[in-house]
C-alpha cells in the first residue's frame, strides 16, 4: 500500500512537473524510479520499449515502472496519477482558449525554457552514459558513434537502428 | 464559447480516432502529430488549421504528455467535457494495454543470455537518440556562446546530485521572474 502512494506521488509529481515534452520528463522519471529499484541499464531498457511499442514515453514508462513495482495495481495507479492531473489542467486551460493563445509572456517564456529543457534532456543522455560506463567500454562507445552518424547524417528511423545495434550486441559482446 | 455544440456521436468517434492514432503511431508523441492533424484537421473539418496550431501551442506549453493535452483539448472543442474524456481515454488506454503486455514478456526474458547481449548493443543506441532532440533544439535556442551556460549550468548540476525536480523549478522560477519583469515594462 505505501508503495502504491509512493508511486502516485512520484507520477503526480512527474506529470505536473513534465514541461517541455517526452524528453525533457526524462530526467524526471530517472531520479524518481530510482527509489523502485530501477536504476541504470534497466531504465535504459525501458525506454527502449516505450520506442518500440505504442504511445508517448511518459505513459509507457509510468506503466512499466508501475507493472514492475506493484504488479497491474501498480501499472493502473502510475498511469492514472501521471496523466490525470494534467488532464484536469487541459480541461481549464481549454476554457480559457482564446485567452491563452494570444498571451506574449507566455510565448516569451517557452523561448527563455528552452536552454532549460535541453540541459534537462542533455544530463538525461550525460546520466545513462555513466550508467553504461561508455567511456570504459568503447565498444558501446562506437555503437553510439555510429547510430548517432546513423540517425543524424542518414535520417536512419528508430526500429533500424534497434534492429542494427541489437545484432552489434549480439556480435561484440 | 468553445465546445458547446456537443454531438453525441462525436464522443464516440473521437474516442475511435484517438485510440487508433495511439495504437498505430510507434515512437513517441511527436510522431503522432501529424495523424491527428490529418485526421481532425484535413478530413473531418472539425478545428481548423490555425486553430490546430493554437492546440499545439497550448498543449506544449502545459506540463505532461503533449499529444494527451492536444487530445484533450481537441475533445473539448469538438465536443465538451465530454468529448475531452473520450480523446483523452482514446489516447492512453492503447499505450496501457500495449506495455503492459510488452512489461510483462520483457520482466520475463530480459535476463535471457541472448537478449542480454543484444541490449549490451541497443543501449548506446537509445542514448544516441536522447541525443538527437538536443541538437534539432539547440539549432533553435542556442545563438550566441552564453546561452550555452544555461544547459551546462543544468546538466551539471544533475550530474552532480542535485535533483532534477528542483533544478527544473529553480530554472522556471527565474524565468517567470524576467518574463513578468519584460511584461510590465
Amino acid at each position: 500500500m505505501i508503495r502504491l502512494i509512493l508511486l502516485a506521488f512520484s507520477f503526480v509529481k512527474i506529470g505536473i512537473l513534465g514541461f517541455g515534452g517526452g524528453y525533457a520528463m526524462i530526467p524526471l522519471i530517472q531520479r524518481e524510479v530510482q527509489q523502485f529499484g530501477i536504476v541504470g541499464g534497466e531504465f535504459i531498457d525501458i525506454l527502449a520499449l516505450s520506442q518500440m511499442t505504442p504511445g508517448p514515453i511518459g505513459i509507457n514508462t509510468a506503466t512499466y515502472t508501475g507493472y514492475k513495482v506493484a504488479g497491474f495495481t501498480g501499472a493502473a495507479v502510475a498511469t492514472v496519477s501521471n496523466v490525470l492531473p494534467t488532464f484536469a489542467l487541459m480541461l481549464v486551460a481549454a476554457h480559457f482558449f482564446y485567452a491563452f493563445r494570444a498571451n506574449r509572456r507566455v510565448e516569451l517564456f517557452f523561448r527563455l525554457a528552452r536552454p532549460l529543457f535541453i540541459g534537462l534532456i542533455a544530463s538525461s543522455a550525460l546520466l545513462m552514459m555513466r550508467d553504461i560506463r561508455i567511456w570504459q567500454d568503447y565498444k558501446a562507445c562506437g555503437i553510439f558513434l555510429a547510430v548517432f552518424v546513423l540517425l543524424y547524417r542518414y535520417r536512419f528511423s528508430f526500429w533500424m537502428v534497434f534492429i542494427l545495434s541489437g545484432a552489434a550486441g549480439l556480435l561484440f559482446y | 464559447m468553445v465546445g458547446n455544440t456537443a454531438h453525441p456521436r462525436s464522443c464516440g468517434q473521437l474516442f475511435l480516432i484517438f485510440c487508433k492514432i495511439s495504437l498505430f503511431t510507434v515512437g513517441g508523441g511527436l510522431a503522432m502529430l501529424p495523424f491527428v492533424e490529418r485526421e481532425v484537421v484535413k478530413r473531418r473539418n472539425w478545428v481548423s488549421e490555425d486553430e490546430f496550431l493554437d492546440i499545439l501551442g497550448i498543449s506544449q506549453s502545459m506540463p505532461g504528455v503533449m499529444i494527451v493535452n492536444v487530445a484533450t483539448t481537441v475533445g473539448f472543442k469538438v465536443a465538451g467535457k465530454r468529448g475531452a474524456c473520450s480523446a483523452f481515454l482514446g489516447t492512453v488506454i492503447p499505450p496501457f494495454v500495449s506495455i503492459l503486455i510488452v512489461a510483462h514478456y520483457f520482466l520475463l526474458i530480459k535476463d535471457n543470455v541472448w537478449i542480454a547481449r543484444a541490449l549490451n548493443g541497443i543501449r548506446p543506441a537509445v542514448i544516441a537518440l536522447v541525443v538527437m532532440p538536443i541538437l534539432s533544439l539547440s539549432r533553435a535556442a542556442l545563438s550566441d556562446k552564453k546561452s550555452l551556460l544555461v544547459p551546462a549550468a543544468v546538466a551539471g548540476l544533475i550530474l552532480f546530485g542535485a535533483p532534477p525536480v528542483y533544478v527544473l523549478l529553480g530554472g522556471i522560477a527565474i524565468i517567470l521572474a524576467v518574463v513578468l519583469r519584460k511584461g510590465r515594462g
